[in-house]
């Protein structure tokens, strides 16, 4: 029971924490360049295995990770190129990405003879963490998922401090014009390839970061990984957006991180329901739709109703037609 | 100064020759430092060719474009930015509507520069310096520079593209129909605006318009377009002369053109 | 926005009401990647094989069955949920028993944790090996009995070539890859190896192999043992040299000219029996882990017969072998 409670409450935190920096990534592509790249469901296996398969070779959690980061990045560049320079339309360039990326993980998972497992004491960014702290008294509950939210936390922080400053500069409000209008960039100076490919390397970047984290967080990397992972940022950012106010930049990140949250927390309450139900997670994906639709669309229509409401009584208080018309 | 030389563009929607559009069939002009040219004629005569392939959105086929001694061929449409300044019929064009004003002249002032990660794009400074620039508008725009554009009207709008576009004195403003999205009252207020800035920087000016009073009012030389090439091109006193009615005729002596007055 | 916080507060503090602890009887937790034919079989398999030990649903055991659909990210939760919630978890694949695992070490409770239709749980580090798994995990292997069924094949005269029909994206079939190719060559035969991405392509794929391939060998291949109509059908449009097809799940005997050993149900029985074990105080430590123990080898005679294959009588004549 303890337990049960105790993972209730913050596994959604430490999963959350993870898929802001994967939103991010998604956010980027998707809000910032307007851009509908769907490598992502090809990347994040490729990170994942890749980082499983490093660390089993030996490799340094921590330059596994900031490996992890280059190659998106390049990926992303890589992207970018084929829609900007071959006149494939990007959202097809998307897909190029996302089959080569795949193949990647796939040659990755061959070479290793199956995936690869980070179980049974392979060094990761959390475990150094959580054995100094199970060492200093604490259980393993608590070392465990503390060490996972103080060091996703704190990458997480990071990152959301370097987005915010870097959007803040003068490249970084030229990428977010050239996304909004892109005849107006050039009208100002821009060049829109440049800031294609410096956009979409820091979705990508963002994307690997995330998925390096997510294979160490769950200790192992497989080809199916990407499965869901557009449509579970996408959610976050729709849920982000449609809860809590996002008019400025800064406004913008701080909703998308609540977003994750907000995001894991349904899952949690839907994955509770689901034991009640006959059939159960086998509609999982089922009910995850309708209550998306259902969060989505409650603040929508309440405003809807409030419009109604504010137009009824001005029509009381406007004066009648003369009816001599 | 822009010589243009026989400029040609011919469009190739699809495979078919008989589709083909010769939009510019032969076009030379030369904009003196001290021009502003209003250009006029009837849809399709190749007005806005001609600027789309001087601000380098087209590349013509054959002909040059040498603007003071810079050929423009060698330049990518983001790179001539540098030089020319733009604004477009469309007032939602000429800006962003999701970012502040203050963001779009920070874009716009540092047109023709590489933009720098290592640079914050907002300054107190630059926020004066815009207060400065934008009072004399008298439209109230100085208070509300951390308004998202997509507030303003599309008046105010094509008053910030203006600003925009001349902030760094370009060597040459294109200006595409840009009053012609606004009220009559409006589109006065922006054209004298349009006077103003160019007469106090001295920019050589190419304005398109569908309005033959403005065309004749505003400007030292008037062009008429017809089926991509110049028919007519008076300057100085000869177009101060001008009536509507001559420019109607000379509108009307070729069957192929419909004549457009908005009066 | 306050309105939707107040919606999330009101379920959230409905679901404590909700839950009843019962510790008389003990929770077990089953957890499956997704909904495929033979983790299905192998989860009712469990059921049947927890009743053989006494112990029923509802009455002295409560199950928990949970399908991650697919999805990594779920999957991971709600091994979280049941690692926190259970007093011993089933993971049915790698991929769940993996994560399942870390969950349980991740809360500390070390409670046994059970795999089934996983092919390769030493490599995928759950357990240190199968006679000795070590620690509070021990179940069940699909691994094909690759080795046996090679050595069948040994029977057929004149094999010059054995195609491995494979998914690529499934990573137990490419566990049973690299057991097979050694073999294969080691009986002097050429290995060929055919990766398939989806369901769609195994028609082709079989059908257009070339006139030296005389064997198909299929692992356990979640994907294909679905589509043993397509290999069935890939090989009948075969124009002049139909395959012997081998297949490593008894299951694809629709299909197959030979199909011998996993019953991913009697596996799943196997696993229930030891769920039974650990029940009555029995260590997982001291529980071996296993493979599929009733090596049924079934031949489908009358499919081998329209497609112009025999199959010697040393095969047919066997031990425990069953003819359709």
């Amino acid at each position: 029971m303890y337990f049960e409670w105790l993972n209730f409450f913050f596994s959604p935190i430490s999963n959350g924490l993870i898929f802001v920096l994967l939103a991010l990534g998604v956010f980027i592509a998707f809000r910032v360049l307007d851009i509908a790249d769907l490598s992502v469901e090809g990347l994040f296996p490729m990170i994942t295995v890749l980082t499983c398969y490093l660390i089993r070779q030996g490799w340094n959690p921590f330059l596994a990770v900031l490996l992890c980061l280059l190659i998106g990045a390049f990926t992303g560049a890589l992207n970018a190129c084929l829609s900007l320079y071959l006149k494939i339309p990007p959202l097809l360039s998307g897909i190029i990405m996302m089959s080569a990326t795949l193949s990647f993980a796939l040659v990755f998972i061959y070479y290793n003879g199956g995936s690869p497992s980070l179980l049974g004491g392979y060094p990761t960014l959390f475990n150094w963490l959580s054995a100094s702290l199970i060492g200093a008294g604490l259980s393993t509950f608590w070392g465990t998922i503390l060490s996972k939210i103080i060091v996703v936390g704190m990458i997480v922080a990071l990152v959301m401090f370097f987005l915010y400053f870097f959007f803040g500069t003068e490249l970084g409000l030229a990428i977010r014009a050239t996304g909004k209008n892109k005849q107006m960039a050039r009208a100002n100076g821009l060049s829109v390839k440049r800031m294609t490919i410096i956009g979409l390397s820091l979705s990508s970047a963002a994307v690997a970061l995330a998925a390096s984290l997510y294979a160490q967080a769950s200790l192992g990397g497989t080809a199916q990984d990407g499965q869901g992972m557009i449509v579970i940022g996408l959610s976050i950012i729709f849920l982000g957006e449609a809860i809590l106010p996002h008019q400025s930049f800064k406004r913008h990140l701080l909703a998308i991180f609540g977003g994750s949250f907000i995001y894991w927390y349904i899952i949690q309450i839907l994955m509770k329901l689901m034991d009640y139900i006959p059939g159960g997670s086998n509609y999982l994906t089922l009910w995850k739709a309708l209550l998306l639709v259902l969060v989505l669309a409650v603040p929508y229509l309440i405003l809807q109703a409030k419009k109604s409401r504010a137009n009824k009584k001005e029509e009381e208080n406007d004066a009648p037609m003369p009816e001599s018309l | 100064m822009l010589r243009c030389q026989n400029l040609y563009k011919t469009f190739h929607p699809d495979g078919n020759p008989l589709n083909d559009k010769k939009a510019l069939q032969g076009v030379s002009l030369t904009i003196h430092d001290n021009d502003f040219i209003a250009v006029i004629g009837g849809n399709g005569s190749g007005k806005t060719t001609l600027l789309n392939c001087i601000a380098g959105v087209h590349r013509p086929d054959r002909g040059s474009m040498i603007l003071d001694d810079i050929d423009l061929r060698d330049y990518k449409e983001h790179e001539r930015a540098k030089w020319i300044g733009r604004v477009f019929q469309d007032p939602l064009q000429g800006t962003i509507a999701d970012i502040s004003l203050f963001e779009n002249l920070a874009l716009a002032s540092k047109r023709g520069e590489k933009a720098s990660p290592f640079r914050w794009a907002l300054s107190r400074a630059k926020k004066e310096e815009f207060q400065t620039l934008l009072k004399p508008l008298g439209l109230g725009l100085e208070d509300r520079l951390d308004a998202k554009i997509g507030s303003f009207s599309g008046g105010q709008r094509q008053s910030v593209t203006l600003l925009m576009a001349t902030m760094r004195t370009p060597k040459l403003l294109l200006l595409d129909e840009h009053t012609a999205a606004l009220d009559p009252k409006t589109a006065k207020t922006v054209m004298e605006l349009t006077i103003q800035i160019v007469s106090t920087h001295h920019i050589p000016t190419l304005m398109i318009t569908h309005n033959m009073k403005d065309a004749i009012a505003y400007g030292n030389r008037l062009i008429m377009m017809k089926e991509g090439r110049i028919v007519f091109d008076c300057a100085g006193d000869e177009k101060k002369g001008l009536t509507i009615e001559t420019l109607l005729k000379k509108f009307a002596e070729d069957e192929s053109v419909e004549a457009e007055s908005i009066l | 926005m306050k309105k939707n916080l107040m919606i999330l507060a009101a379920l959230t503090l409905s679901c404590f009401s909700l839950v009843s602890c019962n510790s008389a009887s003990k929770t077990i937790g089953v957890l499956k990647i997704g909904s495929f034919d033979a983790l299905n079989n192998a989860e009712t398999g469990f059921v049947k094989g927890l009743e053989n030990a006494g112990f029923v649903n509802g009455k002295n055991i409560t199950l928990k069955s949970d399908n991650a659909n697919g999805d990594g990210a779920t999957n991971t939760a709600m091994a979280q949920t049941l690692a926190s919630s259970c007093d011993m978890v089933l993971g049915i694949s790698t991929t769940s028993a993996t994560a399942l695992k870390a969950a349980v070490d991740a809360v500390g409770n070390a409670i046994p944790v059970l795999f089934t239709a996983a092919t390769d749980p030493v490599g995928a580090r759950l357990i240190k090996s199968m006679d000795k798994p070590g620690g509070n995990v021990t179940g069940t292997s699909d691994l094909g009995p690759i080795e046996a069924e090679i050595n069948l094949l040994k029977n057929f005269s004149a094999i010059d070539t054995v195609a491995f029909l494979y998914t690529q994206s499934e990573s137990n079939s490419v566990v049973q890859l690299k057991i097979a190719q050694p073999l294969i060559e080691k009986a002097g035969w050429t290995f060929l190896s055919k990766p398939v991405t989806a369901a769609n392509e195994i028609s082709s794929a079989v059908s257009s192999l070339s006139s030296d391939v005389d064997v198909l060998l299929i692992p356990t291949d979640n994907t294909i043992a679905e589509n043993m109509a397509n290999v069935k059908a890939g090989n009948e449009a075969r124009t002049g040299h139909p395959l012997i097809v081998a297949g490593c799940d008894s299951g694809m005997i629709n299909g197959s000219v030979i199909a011998m050993g996993v019953d991913y149900y009697k596996l799943g029985v196997q696993t229930g029996a030891m769920a039974g074990k650990i029940l009555n105080g029995i260590k997982p430590a001291d529980i071996p882990a296993e493979y599929n123990t009733d090596a049924v080898i079934k031949v489908n005679q009358t499919w081998a017969t329209s497609l112009g294959i025999s199959i010697p009588s040393t095969i047919t004549s066997a031990q425990g072998v069953e003819i359709i």
